[in-house]
């Protein structure tokens, strides 16, 4: 009995304690007068990515800034789970649905799982739509971010201008079932195919796939560098490897390197030249427009024709590198 | 009743999450309270640990008999994507007939051959259960990575039966709660009682976890009680699988990673003692309620998610240490009871 007594204890104290630390959104308040409250719910991947930090300071400010055009006082609730998790994910969902809110926009993890979690969402009347990565056999009403084959076949066309259109090229694949990283991947093969002085590693097993995070990224795209000397060109369907330092142990002038995203730390090695090029994601867009997609569909009833919005991919280069580090100290508010 | 601490343990954290979980509006327009109402208490922590339960209900069998099992989450995975691999060729209209007992079926056949290899490993080489669980926690995550090219299941263009799914483990009375996979959790505890408290195999479970030496110079068969108990604890996890399977009408290769640690920890919450021969099936239960309810207290009071972590790892080492404690508590009044 002292032993459960003193749980209860702890986890009491541990549930005071934490209430003193932080709370991520401050409670409804109930409103300015004549306004009726409206409350999102926001789901990304995870909360130790950057983009997904920077998706979520732009689903704060678009409900700050997209209150008054809709004459509503926009709650964001952001129920992001620490690191990835699909079904973290659904949970989230069916407890946002619980919590009343009009709205959820989701970066799905995995589909699977969170399909049936988007459906039973719409079915309790909640607009549900995606962002980033999709679920495109649920019925979500839209899907915001990037066109993944597109992206695919972009980073393979920058790769091959690169590369004098010769050599050997492998692809840094992350979460191996990620659909929207599955589909970039065949858009890099796809466009490959029109490129007969080049190949891919290993006669199309040149995929490598690793855990989403940066360090375990990096070790693996070291490790498949050093053990496959014939690669001349790397496409990377995601960043990264380059959100740490030192993930380059190579001579440059070797290898070329097109990735996917623009992080202030993968600006670095733009311009010291291990990069070849960056293509940015929208990703402070993924907040602000998703918000303003569930804004226009709660309040005006309105939806994107086709059900799919498409943020194209900014390239960025040595040129062009200090303005988007610019731009990200805004978004961080640093 | 040895449980009775954490049904208070319990009732304190919903009276606290009661008070001060606030009240939302629902869509009907009506202020409910946020914690204690249907809709969360079934839908946001009953029916989610339903899957956790079945396995901690295994893993604790296992830990009484003085084992470990590490490699639950990735047999659990093993046995979801067995059962969708299957499952996924039948007509989407199968009748339940056919697609229920298909999915138990092959994610408990799974499950069991699984586990039937660790304990066979454990029985003929004699090697420590973490050792060889950490092993095959490995080498089954890896069969997961390496049987499914697309990392996840059902294939594109294919669905699981209705029956399986929607009609079944999908099945929604009342709008958000899903009774089906709380209902198996509840049997399988049921059954676990019944195994460990009223069969001579399951308290020959206490005997072996509570000295292995003396349980065999008692002429009881040890090694033939931890396979059975191996394959007791593969069932549940196929049971789990199957659950998982058609709760999210899919599979991957990351299901239920790392979820042995959270498995793990609600055994041991649950009463269940790492040394052996103590625990039981309601301690299950009940230990991974407790660590869902703080989960659930995290979505409730709207703290940031990074904190249940913390906390629920806090209240595992309390738990480990409150009860070494008193055990060593209560072999030193022994010890000065027989001075």
């Amino acid at each position: 009995m002292k032993r459960v007594w003193m749980i209860a204890v702890l986890v009491a104290a541990g549930l005071f304690g934490v209430a003193g630390c932080k709370k991520e959104e401050p409670r409804p308040t109930g409103g300015t007068t004549g306004k009726r409250t409206i409350k999102l719910g926001f789901v990304a991947k995870s909360q130790d990515n950057t983009v997904f930090q920077v998706a979520h300071a732009g689903a704060r400010a678009a409900a700050k800034e997209l209150g008054p055009k809709y004459n509503a006082n926009v709650e964001v609730d952001i129920r992001t789970p620490p690191s990835e998790d699909a079904v973290k994910q659904a949970e989230a969902i069916d407890s946002l649905v619980r919590a009343g809110v009009a709205g959820i926009a989701v970066a799905c993890s995995d589909a699977g799982p969170l399909t049936p979690a988007i459906n039973r969402a719409v079915d309790a009347g909640v607009h549900v739509m995606c962002f980033d990565s999709d679920a495109p056999a649920s019925r979500r009403f839209c899907y915001y971010g990037t066109d993944d084959i597109d992206c695919g076949a972009k980073i393979m066309r920058e790769l091959a201008k690169a590369m004098n259109q010769q050599g050997t090229i492998a692809i840094l694949a992350g979460n191996a079932s990620a659909p929207n990283l599955q589909a970039r991947v065949r858009g890099v093969r796809e466009e490959l195919k029109k490129y007969p002085n080049m190949k891919e590693l290993n006669d199309g097993k040149g995929v490598f796939n690793h855990a989403e995070n940066p360090s375990d990224a990096a070790e693996a795209w070291k490790t498949a560098t050093r053990t496959n000397p014939s690669i001349q060109g790397w496409a990377l369907v995601g960043g990264w490897p380059l959100f740490v330092k030192g993930a380059v142990d190579w001579d440059p002038a070797r290898i070329k390197v097109v990735a996917v995203d623009a992080l202030p730390a993968q600006l670095e090695y733009l311009e010291n030249g291990s990069v070849h090029m960056l293509l940015a994601q929208d990703c402070y867009g993924w907040g602000t427009k998703s918000v303003e997609l569930l804004l226009e569909k709660i309040v005006n009833n309105r939806e994107p024709e086709g059900r799919r919005v498409i943020d194209p991919l900014k390239e960025v280069t040595k040129a062009n590198a200090r303005e988007v580090g610019g731009m990200w100290n805004k978004w961080l508010g640093r | 009743m040895q449980e009775a601490g954490l049904v208070i343990v319990i009732l304190l954290l919903s009276f606290l999450l009661t008070v001060f979980g606030g009240s939302v509006t629902d869509r009907a327009g009506n202020d409910v309270n946020n914690f204690f109402r249907a809709s969360n208490l079934l839908g946001g922590i009953l029916t989610p640990m339903s899957t956790y339960a079945i396995m901690a209900m295994g893993v604790t069998i296992v830990i009484i008999a003085g084992g470990i099992d590490i490699s639950i989450g990735a047999i659990f995975a093993l046995a979801a994507l067995g059962a969708v691999y299957v499952l996924q060729h039948f007509p989407p209209d199968a009748p339940a007939w056919q697609t229920i007992p298909t999915g138990f079926a092959v994610a408990c056949g799974i499950g069991l051959a699984c586990r039937l290899l660790n304990g066979l490993i454990v029985v003929t080489l004699r090697m420590h259960p973490f050792i060889v669980t950490l092993g095959t926690m490995s080498i089954f995550r890896g069969i997961c990575n390496v049987s499914v090219p697309l990392k996840t299941l059902p294939a594109p263009g294919r669905v699981l039966p209705d029956s399986f799914t929607l009609n079944f483990l999908m099945y929604q009375p009342y709008p958000g709660l899903l009774p089906v996979p709380m209902l198996l959790m509840l049997l399988v505890i049921a059954a676990g009682w019944i195994y460990l408290h009223y069969t001579v195999a399951g308290r020959q479970n206490y005997a072996v976890g509570g000295n292995e030496e003396a349980a065999r110079f008692s002429g009881l068969n040890v090694s033939g009680i931890k396979l059975r108990v191996y394959a007791l604890s593969g069932l549940a996890a196929g049971i789990a699988g199957t659950v998982y399977a058609g709760y999210y009408g899919s599979a991957s290769s990351n299901t239920g990673l790392g979820w042995e640690l959270m498995v793990i920890a609600a055994a041991v919450v649950g009463g269940a003692s790492l040394v052996g021969g103590r625990g039981t099936a309601l301690g299950a239960l009940l230990g991974t309620l407790v660590i869902k309810l703080i989960e659930n207290g995290i979505y409730v009071m709207q703290y940031d998610q990074q904190y249940s972590t913390i906390i629920v790892g806090a209240a595992i080492i309390l738990a480990v240490a409150v009860d070494r404690l008193s055990e060593h508590l209560r072999q030193k009044r022994s010890a000065g009871g027989r001075a």
